[in-house]
């Protein structure tokens, strides 16, 4: 197995309350085959904003996918894409961002049209397959 | 004729007739007093006119004329006698002081007397006469003016039905010629049925001397529905007449007819009427009433008129009903309705539309009240049911909307925090299953995971325990008792943080599930301790606002963002603040415990200063 080039380097982050969630994630990304994988977990949006905020003049520490659960403590995913937009973070938002979560509710199906932005919207469970093919195929 | 002659007739004519009453004087051709009596000379006033001596010269003779008027009088001798005529008591008047008139009878005859002819003339004094006469005249002309002016027709009739006279204003009043009925009887005239009634009344108005009446209907065409009254009046000390005066009635019978219609459909209205009616006189004591009024308020019709109308009123209602008849009596209205109590006879008030009215005389003088009442409470009673169930199905739609809302809730509860623990499992079967790495690591998780699930569930369980299971068991809880509870509970707690607990219970009481009572100040009080960086400084009061019970707890802690997290605040596992042990249960129980019981719970904070939770029973 040979190392590819840069673009196959790809920055991974997570922000998921759930613990399991976040090991059963970082696991499946670590089984990528040809590619170098980084992958950066938080366990509320949060400490994701403030992670964000610090780095803010430095567009590589920037994830090149951002996966954000919905329903999190302090701060849900939505009320986080909000922040991404009242707080300017052009950059980011050009990357690309998932949401990622168990509900189906159509609540939830309806908020992703405020942030066009959004690359898709996941439901959990989901499998490594299929986590990979997005991967390769964004 | 000389002196001689005088005394001859004198002695010879008058002064032999002894013992008279007559003034008597012999008068010749000329008018020369001859001969004359001592009564003569009284009557004709000569002592006080000596210069009296010719009967045709020196008198002025009067008379009276149709109009009972006094003017001068041709002197008889001259008119009549020159030419040789006698005269019978033909009355003359003659003129004494201060427009005193003598009136004198005065009759004369011829004589021979020594182949001369006299007039031998008598005179008597019919002064007394002639003032009765005058006076009669006068009457008579008053009556005829009496008569003139009325309408009536009287008759004079003889005790057995004989027409003798009549006076009418207006002959057309008559049904027949006055030669067609005068010296007719009563029963040529008039059919049986009534010339026997006023034959009958004739006879009874003169024995007993009273004033007799009968009324009919006009027998001839001439005089086609007209109405009469008879008035039938005995004539003072006489036994064989009377005086029958015939009134035209028809105007006064036909509106007495319209009277009586008009009473009539009043009575029948009154009394026949499904509207308990009462008349009442000033004071409310009932005069007469209807049926239906004592069959709605149970009292008779003696018991109502020993009753003021407010003795059977319900006291509230006695203002309303004095408010209304005042108006009535100010002629501020015509009538009114009001709905008010009456008192049953069989002691429960009943509800009743009463619509009073006031009757007054011509003179605007109040002389009674007409009340009309219907009983209400049937529709009263139904109103109150209908209210009852609007009530509740308000009551339901909130209750409802609560449902529908927590429903809401749970449906989010299960996308996001029974999904998520599920979807950890079936990836970790799925690595399981497709991966032969990590398997202790993901066995591990599954544990955790299937434990995480578990967890959940109970809590859930515990909130959906709530929903489903019948009413908690109602208590009287003292606030004080359970508060100090708590507290003690929290005792180290507060210590720790130098925290001051006041209280001010203006409700003493609650009837309320004593463990959630418990729950909620649990809940409260423990986060008020929680969410602070100073010492805290906890205020729990009650008081009554519009009848409900209000609990509030008013803490100096962080305070929370309402713009941001109101919508989140009482739900399932919401968690707000970072560095504080939150499991985001608290709120969202007690929530569900204060709504079971069908209050509700709401919070005021501004960040940095505090938070205030007002709990609503």
């Amino acid at each position: 197995m040979k190392l590819n080039t840069r673009d196959s380097y790809k920055k991974i982050m997570l922000i998921d309350d759930n613990e399991i969630f976040r090991m059963i994630f970082t696991n499946m990304l670590k089984n990528i085959p040809d590619s170098l994988i980084e992958v950066n977990t938080f366990e509320n949006a949060l400490d994701g904003l403030e992670y964000f905020e610090a780095n803010k003049n430095n567009i590589d520490s920037l994830p090149d996918y951002l996966f954000v659960d919905i329903n999190m403590p302090y701060m849900t995913g939505w009320q986080m894409m909000d922040e991404l937009v009242n707080n300017n973070f052009d950059e980011l938002q050009k990357k690309n961002i998932f949401i990622l979560s168990s509900s189906m509710s159509s609540n939830d199906m309806d908020q992703l049209k405020k942030y066009p932005f959004i690359k898709s919207y996941i439901n959990k469970p989901i499998d490594s397959e299929s986590l990979h093919k997005l991967i390769r195929e964004n | 004729m000389g002196q001689s002659n005088i005394n001859q007739i004198y002695n010879d004519v008058i002064s032999n007739q002894v013992n008279l009453t007559e003034g008597l004087l012999a008068v010749d051709i000329d008018g020369n007093i001859l001969s004359k009596n001592s009564i003569a000379e009284y009557l004709l006033d000569i002592k006080s006119h000596p210069n009296r001596q010719n009967f045709i010269t020196d008198f002025h003779f009067f008379q009276i004329d149709d109009n009972l008027k006094i003017k001068e009088s041709v002197n008889p001798i001259i008119h009549y006698l020159k030419e040789g005529l006698e005269l019978l008591e033909l009355t003359i008047g003659l003129k004494l002081e201060k427009d005193n008139y003598r009136w004198l009878g005065f009759t004369s005859k011829w004589i021979e007397f020594n182949n001369t002819k006299l007039i031998l003339i008598a005179l008597f004094d019919s002064t007394k006469l002639m003032k009765n006469h005058v006076a009669l005249a006068q009457k008579q002309e008053q009556l005829q003016l009496l008569v003139s002016s009325l309408n009536d027709i009287v008759f004079e009739i003889s005790d057995e039905g004989n027409f003798l006279n009549f006076w009418t204003n207006n002959s057309n009043h008559l049904f027949f010629q006055p030669k067609d009925f005068l010296n007719k009887n009563i029963k040529e005239l008039f059919p049986i049925h009534i010339s026997d009634k006023a034959l009958e009344l004739i006879h009874k108005a003169i024995s007993e001397q009273d004033i007799q009446s009968m009324e009919f209907k006009s027998p001839v065409p001439s005089h086609h529905n007209k109405w009469y009254q008879v008035l039938i009046k005995p004539i003072f000390q006489t036994k064989n007449k009377v005086a029958l005066i015939i009134s035209d009635i028809t105007t006064k019978k036909e509106l007495d007819e319209t009277t009586q219609i008009r009473d009539n459909a009043f009575i029948n209205a009154f009394h026949f009427s499904g509207i308990g009616s009462a008349l009442t006189d000033i004071n409310g004591y009932a005069i007469d009433c209807n049926q239906t009024l004592t069959e709605i308020l149970g009292y008779s019709r003696e018991d109502l008129q020993k009753m003021i109308s407010f003795d059977y009123t319900h006291p509230d209602d006695v203002q309303l009903d004095v408010n209304l008849r005042q108006k009535l009596l100010k002629n501020e209205k015509i009538s009114g309705t009001i709905e008010k109590r009456y008192w049953h006879r069989d002691g429960y008030y009943l509800w009743c539309s009463a619509t009073i009215s006031l009757i007054k005389d011509k003179y605007d003088e109040a002389v009674c009240y007409i009340v009309q009442i219907q009983d209400i409470s049937e529709a009263k009673k139904n109103n109150e049911i209908l209210n009852a169930q609007k009530n509740e199905l308000e009551n339901t739609k909130n209750a409802l909307e609560v449902k529908v809302n927590q429903l809401e809730e749970f449906n989010q509860i299960i996308a996001h925090n029974l999904r998520g623990p599920i979807s950890n499992i079936q990836m970790l079967i799925n690595e399981l299953t497709t991966s032969q790495k990590d398997n202790d690591q993901y066995l591990q998780l599954l544990k955790k995971s299937s434990q995480n699930l578990t967890d959940t569930l109970n809590e859930l369980s515990r909130v959906l325990e709530l929903q489903s299971s019948e009413k908690a068991d109602l208590e009287l809880c003292r606030f004080s008792d359970i508060t100090q509870k708590i507290l003690e509970q929290f005792g180290i707690e507060i210590q720790k943080k130098n925290a001051i607990i006041t209280t001010h219970y203006d409700v003493q009481e609650i009837k309320y599930s004593k463990v959630y009572l418990e729950s909620i100040l649990y809940n409260l009080i423990s986060n008020s301790l929680k969410y602070s960086t100073k010492p805290p400084i906890i205020h729990i009061e009650t008081f009554l606002k519009e009848n409900k019970i209000i609990l509030k707890i008013i803490d100096n802690g962080i305070g929370i963002d309402l713009e941001r997290y109101k919508d989140d605040l009482f739900k399932f596992k919401k968690i707000f603040h970072r560095g504080y042990d939150s499991n985001g249960i608290g709120l969202f129980l007690i929530r569900h415990q204060i709504e079971s019981l069908g209050g509700s719970i709401d919070i005021e904070s501004t960040p940095g200063e505090g938070t205030t939770f007002c709990i609503t029973f």
